[in-house]
């Protein structure tokens, strides 16, 4: 399900190496959340990026997933489509699954690919 | 000052920021001085719906937004502010969805209980529920 991806943001890269999922992110600042997050200041809302999180684990493991669990998701950085790392096309999210009974659990990060952090996650999905 | 317990309608604009197509709260009551209540009632064009559910993402905005509420009308009570406070989420903690999403027409009510308030941070648990059913708890700390 593809709540956001084509909308709110693309992909517009995308590798891996050994068990970690790279892709390369593109924020699109006209999307319409940003006239109420917040009128005049633009800030992508940190549900946005738990949700991107979710498209690119359903990405990855080629099927429909329910975010069923947050064990913790901590938002580091405030991240806004503004942001010059962010217009260089340099967000970057990271994710490692793993296979669990009836779904994946996954560790994900988003960063500017270097060492600045905007949210680290770490959560479970359940397939559909 | 006469402070409301019950804002509902455009009177929900005194305790938050967040404006359209981001309004994830409809109703806020203040129960005690640790506890809130937020409300909603889900919509076919809120923007978290899709094939008439409220997906997870709506569920922790509504969440975020009823304590950024509650946290707004404390400082209300307390006389510390005149405007709507602007709340960031810091750190969510221990959420669960249980059951089935949300659907359309249905009429969320999630309970915040203040945990700690440290400096500008304050750390909250949730309930979200459906009527008698529970569909999401967690913890968050919020930034204001």
């Amino acid at each position: 399900m593809k709540l956001l991806e084509g909308k709110y943001f693309n992909v517009i890269s995308s590798s891996s190496e050994g068990e970690t999922y790279r892709y390369g992110i593109e924020l699109l600042s006209d999307h319409d959340v940003y006239n109420g997050h917040f009128p005049g200041n633009p800030v992508s809302p940190g549900v946005c990026s738990i949700e991107m999180i979710r498209e690119l684990a359903e990405l990855s493991a080629g099927r429909e997933l329910t975010l069923s669990a947050i064990s913790q998701c901590r938002f580091i950085t405030v991240l806004k489509p503004t942001l010059e790392e962010v217009k260089a096309g340099k967000l970057t999210i990271e994710i490692t699954p793993q296979a669990t009974e009836n779904g994946l659990k996954a560790t994900a990060t988003i960063s500017d690919g270097g060492e600045n952090i905007y949210v680290t996650f770490k959560g479970e999905f359940a397939n559909k | 000052m006469d402070i409301q317990k019950i804002y509902k309608g455009e009177d929900i604009k005194k305790l938050l920021n967040q404006r359209k197509p981001i309004e994830m709260v409809d109703t806020f009551e203040g129960i005690d001085d640790m506890t809130g209540k937020g409300g909603l009632t889900v919509t076919e064009d809120n923007m978290f719906c899709y094939d008439g559910k409220f997906t997870e993402p709506g569920l922790i905005e509504h969440i975020a937004q009823s304590a950024s509420a509650f946290v707004s009308y404390k400082a209300y009570i307390d006389g510390t502010t005149a405007d709507a406070l602007l709340g960031f989420i810091g750190e969510v903690k221990k959420f669960k969805l249980v059951g089935e999403l949300p659907s359309v027409g249905d009429v969320l009510s999630t309970t915040i209980s203040i945990q700690s308030v440290v400096m500008n941070i304050t750390m909250f648990a949730a309930e979200t529920k459906v009527g008698d059913r529970v569909v999401a708890t967690c913890q968050m700390k919020l930034s204001v």
